[in-house]
């Protein structure tokens, strides 16, 4: 646990705490705009900036975004910070002149009126919305648009967005009411969908299993969707995150990808317009730990279901995959080539092995056998369990040690062993 | 054939040597971007023409730029063993004379630019010279060494070692000149460590502009812990006025690939990535074929050089962004996003690209590395001043006379660069000041000019090293309108995520614009001071961080000139239009009409062979007269 | 440009290209911008599609490059340089004169979809400013008079 000092007192703070977590630990205001409890770091207002010394160096950093290290000693209302933080404030004033939230934070600073000829914008560019859409929604529906002056908050080509799930957390985040649901966006949803699959946007976010919107999607006047507000006290996002769907899930120690298809022999698939790419999953790379050599075929080739096609070298064994997919090769990923330590440094996407055309029927035959969403998990769970539990035929060999699989395990296995566990895990597709 | 050994690097050494210094006469054509820029394609069409014509048993090859691009176009004729001679100004009818006139043995000497005799040290051993070259030498007596020319003569070749002089794509030439050769060396002798220290002897700092020492970047990468590290070449050479980069890929590609892949040993990294600009459609050209001929030669990919070392390169094109120049922006466009700086730390050597450790340096210093490492680091340190070792390209460009890319020692002063390798201001007029370091930099006065080139020194001013555009501004070119220019190119360059760059570059940018029309008022110095202070100290990154810096250099120098445009409504250099007006010299006129012709107002008016007027209730004062005008009647006041 | 009924074609050739990696984002769009010489909704929405990334990144990608046009350009694009050597050389003059000549201001494209105009930070030929890049090629050392004849060359 990091301790730093803030204004002269000292704080010890949880290891991952921000400079400004540790300040409102210590109950020192800085002032932000930008920030929000639910969502990363950003470091864009820059009212929070702070004067931070560390090994005699003294640099001005955002406290939002700045890590509380150990030893760094944090000034925050020095003269310079002051007078800066109060020429932000008139920037923003000037932007956006009649919006009450930046009025009022200006007030605070003792600035009432624009310094600098206003512009009469809505929006402080504090990209919540944006934010909130990307990392708890999971939609980016809405994003930046262009760049420097001409920055502005928008969907693509400014016209409501498909990926939209109507939930209304950029209206609840956005500090300046720029952000509206606007009545385009309801009329968007009601054309597009027949009155039955108007999905109420708990069901949307996935907080309830299936419920109609009677409204026409105007959750304000709906008195369920108000009262299920009021219970949750804050905005039902937050409480669904439908991020989470399409992160990442660690079953035992293997992490698994919700959009992707699992074959049997712990290949991946994921398909692109027809085409498929293919790559080793998390189970296979920790099984193998590190590949050193691989034999790929080249592209061009046509691969039948089955077929041994890819040799990963590791520790001096050898682990061979069939392709679960049959079809044209179009192409191998030539960085393995150079680097064949990727197709375990990072498998799941810089490391796949081919992109696979396989006519629709063999598609459609496969991906009967494949694995994903919810069964991928567990599916992974028992994987797991027959892992950590299995020994040669001899019981003299095991895989796991208390529950965890052995480090470096091609090494530490005679090849007979390594057969016999390849052969328990890698062989059927 | 792959290249595995000192054996078959000296086969293709020699093969090199073979096409560098040929038994027969040698055309070489410089067709770098600013070559072609001034012709040099019919140039190139014309020599092949008339040896064709001629029937004369001559070589043909091209080459990137000897730098001096203000004599463009320019052929290099090999015409004895050793000795070289270069020819400037070229144009198609010249080059087919000049063609005509070597090979019946006849110097051209009054077309000529300089002769280089090489001693065969220096320069991967050619033949040495013989007969030929004594003959030659006598007929080339009238031309200038290299050495006796103004534009040279303090200049040190390392980074621009091979350029110009080199066919870029061919890797032969570029190993005949002892290329890859210290790879081989590094490879098989050098433990990563020992690199290093070589690096950090040699005091190279980098060359991208903030000027932090290479060989410690490179330690703090081979420390961070991780199980894949990257390698980037910031080509995304942003600076305006600043082109040592693109002349570097276009002429000598090979020189960074290999910095690349010893750096890449070094720090213990499979995957390097050149993030080059778009805009530089030859270097990318020539990059390319590199890494493809580099491929083919086993010098990069799996087992370089049969070291077991192995080391990929890709390319990564950008799209239109001064912000990519930025290392956390770079690396956000490579792995396909917007240019969006993030805080540091972490510091790319800690997480980077793809969150790895990352270790980035830019073109001009992964070109010094190779000669670096052959030549020993302490050979470097020996060159340069205490605290910025070894040299530094600059463009030389704006209002001076040699325009061009220069390499000198550091320590050097502006004043020598300007006034003796540029020769001095175009057109006999006033030097005012000189602007270093781009967008992120500042102007420098006369009075500084001795201030010597280095990281401090140059911080000191108020400008800073940057990446090497030096621009050099005399006395009708406006201080303000330099600062305002800056901040118009920044306001679309900004990224627009931060506060203080996005709002503070526009409000100081309002200012000035206000101050160009006569418009700016008590205080308005002031405020620009202010707000300039802030947005230095309150930006998320280096390019808010330092875009203050061309307004606050023109107050601290030039501020006589901001309150002539305030007070007086007057600007000094007669440039803000609002505040000037044009007329014509009744004295000078000799009624030619030029000026009547290409004004679009038509607001000249006037008999043939007559003093011309003008009528400034029409002039739109565009300045298309004063720029036509031979005789300087088009007066600005 | 390719005909309407091939322009789904070329993008998955080009997306296929970048073997559907979607950090190479940029570059599928620059080889697209190439092809096409504009970025087309469809085009930008079939992209975000096959490489099953949200269309709003693709969106924020082709408007913060400057490499990248939304709107079709003309058939010679004209990128007056702006950099710094140029504009104390008369850069801005020399943008004027482009724009009086043609007809339009800068970013438009010409009736006759001749021109685009458009400005850039700088091209790499500062020895040689003013200077203006006509599609691949660079033209320096500009007076108002010889860039009257450079343009008469494109028509």
């Amino acid at each position: 646990m990091p301790s730093l000092t803030i204004d002269g007192t000292q704080a010890t703070v949880e290891s991952g705490s921000t400079v400004l977590d540790a300040a409102k630990k210590l109950g020192i205001e800085i002032p932000t705009l930008c920030h929000h409890e639910h969502l990363l770091p950003y470091g864009a207002c820059r009212l929070c900036t702070v004067e931070i010394t560390q090994r005699g160096a003294t640099r001005l950093q955002a406290a939002c975004a700045y890590p509380a290290e150990e030893g760094i000693s944090v000034r925050t209302n020095s003269s310079r910070i002051l007078k800066g933080r109060k020429l932000m404030m008139h920037f923003l004033l000037s932007r956006c002149p009649d919006v009450p939230a930046v009025r009022k934070k200006a007030a605070e600073f003792g600035i009432t009126r624009p310094r600098f000829a206003p512009k009469n914008e809505k929006c402080i560019l504090c990209g919540m919305c944006v934010r909130v859409c990307n990392e708890v929604l999971g939609a980016s529906a809405i994003g930046f648009a262009d760049r420097g002056i001409f920055r502005r908050v928008e969907p693509a080509f400014a016209q409501p967005s498909e990926a939209c799930l109507g939930c209304g957390a950029c209206t609840f985040v956005c500090p300046t009411g720029h952000i509206q649901m606007e009545s385009q966006t309801r009329d968007f949803w009601r054309d597009k969908l027949g009155a039955e699959q108007r999905q109420c946007r708990y069901a949307r976010m996935g907080l309830v299993a299936h419920k109609v919107c009677p409204r026409s999607f105007q959750c304000q006047k709906c008195e369920v969707d108000q009262a299920m507000e009021e219970t949750l006290k804050t905005h039902p996002a937050f409480v669904a995150r439908p991020v989470e769907r399409k992160l990442p899930v660690t079953i035992e120690e293997f992490t698994v990808m919700p959009q992707l298809y699992f074959a049997k022999n712990h290949l991946w698939l994921k398909r692109l317009d027809g085409k498929v790419k293919v790559g080793i999953d998390d189970f296979a790379r920790k099984v193998i730990s590190r590949v050193d050599d691989i034999v790929m075929p080249s592209a061009g080739d046509t691969l039948s279901r089955g077929e041994a096609v890819w040799e990963l070298r590791s520790g001096g064994r050898t682990l061979s995959l069939r392709t679960p997919l049959g079809g044209r090769l179009i192409d191998v990923n030539t960085d393995l080539l150079t680097d064949p330590s990727l197709a375990t440094k990072d498998p799941y996407y810089r490391g796949w092995l081919a992109l696979v055309w396989p006519r629709e029927e063999e598609w459609r035959e496969t991906a009967g056998r494949l694995q994903s969403g919810r069964a991928a998990e567990d599916w992974f769970a028992s994987e797991a369990e027959r892992l950590y539990h299995w020994s040669e035929p001899a019981g003299k060999a095991m895989a796991a040690d208390g529950g965890r699989l052995i480090p470096d395990l091609p090494g530490k296995l005679s090849e007979t062993q390594w057969k016999a566990l390849t052969g328990a895990f890698f062989a059927d597709v | 054939m792959k290249i595995r050994t000192m054996n078959d690097l000296y086969a293709a050494r020699q093969a090199g040597i073979a096409s560098l210094y040929p038994a027969k006469t040698k055309f070489t054509v410089s067709t770098a971007t600013c070559g072609l820029a001034t012709g040099a394609r019919p140039v190139l069409d014309a020599v092949k023409e008339e040896a064709r014509a001629l029937g004369a048993d001559l070589i043909v090859s091209q080459a990137g730029c000897i730098g001096f691009c203000e004599v463009e176009p320019v052929v290099l004729v090999y015409c004895a063993p050793g000795l070289t001679l270069v020819y400037k100004e070229m144009n198609a009818e010249k080059a087919r004379e000049l063609v005509r006139e070597i090979m019946k043995g006849n110097a051209k000497s009054e077309w000529a630019l300089c002769k280089i005799l090489v001693n065969g040290t220096t320069d991967g051993k050619p033949a040495g010279p013989s007969r030929e070259t004594a003959r030659w030498l006598e007929l080339a007596s009238g031309i200038p060494a290299i050495e006796d020319v103004g534009f040279y003569r303090k200049q040190m070749k390392i980074a621009l070692r091979n350029c110009g002089f080199i066919d870029p794509n061919n890797i032969e030439e570029y190993i005949a000149r002892g290329g890859y050769t210290t790879l081989h060396k590094v490879l098989s002798q050098m433990p990563p460590e020992r690199v290093i220290g070589e690096i950090k002897e040699s005091g190279l700092r980098g060359r991208g502009g903030a000027g932090f020492p290479t060989g410690m970047k490179w330690e703090f990468c081979r420390k961070a812990p991780g199980d894949e590290k990257f390698i980037i070449c910031n080509a995304d050479e942003g600076d305006p006025g600043a082109y040592m980069d693109r002349s570097i890929l276009e002429g000598d590609p090979h020189s960074v690939l290999e910095g690349m892949i010893m750096g890449a040993f070094a720090i213990g990294a499979s995957q390097g990535i050149i993030y080059v600009r778009n805009e530089y459609p030859l270097a990318i050209e020539n990059l390319t074929t590199a890494i493809r001929t580099a491929e083919a030669r086993g010098l990069l990919g799996r087992d370089i050089l049969g070291s077991g070392f192995s080391f990929a390169i890709k390319l990564s094109r950008g799209a239109g962004a001064f912000v990519c120049g930025e290392e956390t922006s770079l690396m956000a466009s490579v792995e396909g996003r917007t240019g969006e700086p993030r805080q540091r730390p972490p510091f790319p050597a800690q997480k980077g690209l793809w969150s790895k450790p990352t270790n980035i340096n830019n073109v001009e210093t992964w070109a010094n590395v190779p000669e670096i490492l052959a030549r020993g680091g302490k050979w470097y340190a020996g060159i340069g001043s205490e605290k910025s070792k070894g040299t530094k390209v600059f463009s030389v460009v704006g209002k001076v006379k040699n325009t061009g890319l220069v390499e000198v020692p550091m320590g050097i002063s502006l004043r020598e660069i300007v006034f003796d390798i540029g020769g001095g201001i175009l057109d006999g007029r006033k030097f005012k000041a000189v602007q270093t370091g781009g967008p992120s930099g500042g102007c420098i006065p006369e009075r500084l000019l001795d201030v010597p080139v280095d990281y401090e020194k140059l911080t000191e001013t108020g400008a800073i090293m940057g990446s090497g555009g030096m621009i050099v501004m005399d006395d009708r070119t406006c201080m303000v309108d330099v600062a305002r220019y800056f901040l118009d190119f920044l306001k679309e360059e900004s990224c627009g995520k931060c506060v203080p760059c996005r709002e503070g570059i526009h409000r100081m940018l309002e200012l000035l614009e206000n101050i160009c029309q006569g418009k700016g008022a008590e205080g308005d110095i002031e405020l620009l001071e202010d707000i300039g202070a802030a947005v230095k100290d309150f930006s998320l990154c280096a390019l808010g961080g330092t875009s203050p810096n061309p307004v606050l250099t023109t107050i601290k120098y030039f501020r006589n000139e901001y309150e002539a445009h305030i007070k007086d409504h007057k600007c000094p250099a007669g440039v803000c239009r609002a505040l000037i007006s044009y007329s014509i010299s009744k004295e000078k006129c000799t009624g030619c009409g030029a000026c009547v012709k290409v004004c679009p107002a038509e607001a000249i008016s006037g008999e043939k062979k007559k003093p011309h007027a003008l009528s400034p209730a029409k002039c739109i004062k565009c300045g298309a007269c004063e720029e036509t005008c031979k005789f300087g009647a088009v007066l600005v006041t | 440009m390719p005909a309407e009924a091939s322009l789904p074609k070329l993008v998955d050739e080009i997306v296929e290209r970048h073997r559907y990696e979607d950090y190479a984002l940029v570059g599928i769009l620059q080889d697209l911008q190439k092809e096409l010489r504009w970025l087309p909704r469809e085009v930008l929405r079939q992209v975000a599609d096959r490489l099953d990334v949200p269309l709003s990144r693709v969106y924020a990608i082709a408007t913060f490059y400057k490499a990248f046009s939304l709107k079709p350009r003309g058939k010679h694009l004209m990128l007056s340089c702006q950099g710094t050597a140029c504009h104390v050389r008369g850069g801005a003059r020399i943008l004027e004169n482009v724009e009086r000549q043609l007809g339009v201001k800068t970013g438009e494209t010409t009736r006759d979809g001749q021109f685009t105009v458009e400005k850039v930070r700088c091209v790499g030929c500062c020895s040689l400013a003013p200077v203006v890049m006509i599609n691949a090629d660079t033209h320096g050392r500009l007076t108002s008079d010889k860039l009257m004849k450079i343009i008469k060359k494109y028509e």
